[in-house]
């Protein structure tokens, strides 16, 4: 992950885990108060629509991920996340990359890639389930049928970016405080060698 | 050995990669670059938030030119001046000494 985002060209460190997820909360919150503004001004859909793919492909690869292919040769223009599909892209070298070690996901980076998705799995099927309940209560209109279809459409506008950015989000989320980029080498000892 | 978040797991693995890297004098960007690496991976492997695959750890192994148990173990290390200076701390005699010619 990277220990810093560009926003506007200004690089904002985020190697605290307090400041990354306040960063998602804020990413998430502005994503429901803009769709929910959208669908409350037009009640068709459309704008909302139009919210839901802003954040999916401008914003989400705020996050990284899952990237757009122009966001793939420019580092400074990646998101926090290394690519999913990183590896995969370098073997192929269908990319000419500056930097393959920023790139390229080690073996603890696809544990936790792995690890998000399966959690995100777990959520978007909750998502799903929740809105087929609600367009169609199974239990003989035991549950009213809503007359607002609008909120089935809404939940799946919401599972549509969160397939996107929830897996990105959640490593986000969980990986602890990170340590900057540059260390101090430490002096060599002197006595003695663990050889 | 398992893969994956010790934490997670249940199962720590503790190593003794920071005194090894400390000894050579190397940066955890200059180990994570030897071994193909994330340098924050090499921060998970040292505080033992991370298992490392058989893979990394016969790597680690190579570099370091020790065998896998003088680098990981199940339990955590005896410090070093534990194991020079036995129990007593800095009064007690190195065992070398004791063992010499009187």
């Amino acid at each position: 992950m990277k220990t810093h985002i560009n926003l506007f060209g200004k690089p904002i460190d985020m190697t605290s885990r307090t400041r990354r997820r306040r960063f998602i909360v804020l990413f998430y919150s502005s994503f429901a108060a803009l769709e929910a503004a959208a669908w409350f001004w037009s009640p068709n859909g459309n704008e909302a629509t139009t919210v839901m793919l802003l954040f999916t492909f401008l914003l989400g690869p705020l996050l990284g991920g899952y990237l757009n292919r122009a966001q793939y040769v420019r580092s400074e223009d990646r998101g926090l996340v290394k690519p999913f599909a990183g590896n995969e892209i370098l073997r192929r070298r269908r990319f000419k990359v500056s930097d393959p070690k920023e790139f390229r996901n080690d073996e603890r980076e696809l544990t936790r890639r792995d690890r998000a998705h399966y959690r995100a799995y777990g959520v978007l099927a909750g998502i799903i389930t929740l809105a087929l309940i609600l367009y169609d209560p199974p239990v003989n209109h035991a549950i009213p049928v809503l007359t607002e279809r609008r909120i089935v459409f809404a939940l799946l506008q919401a599972g549509y970016l969160l397939a996107f950015t929830l897996p990105a989000a959640i490593i986000i989320w969980t990986e602890p405080d990170l340590e900057p980029d540059s260390e101090e080498r430490p002096a060599a000892a002197t006595l003695s060698s663990a050889r | 050995m398992p893969n994956g978040d010790a934490n997670a797991n249940g199962d720590k693995i503790f190593n003794r990669i920071a005194v090894l890297r400390a000894e050579r004098g190397l940066s955890r960007q200059d180990l994570a670059d030897a071994l193909d690496v994330n340098y924050q991976t090499i921060g998970f492997l040292e505080r033992s938030d991370y298992a490392p695959s058989l893979t990394l750890a016969f790597a680690l192994s190579d570099y370091f030119g020790l065998p896998i148990e003088a680098i990981f173990s199940r339990q955590p290390f005896r410090p070093l001046s534990e194991q020079i200076y036995g129990s007593n701390g800095a009064n007690s005699v190195p065992a070398s000494k004791k063992e010499g010619p009187a």
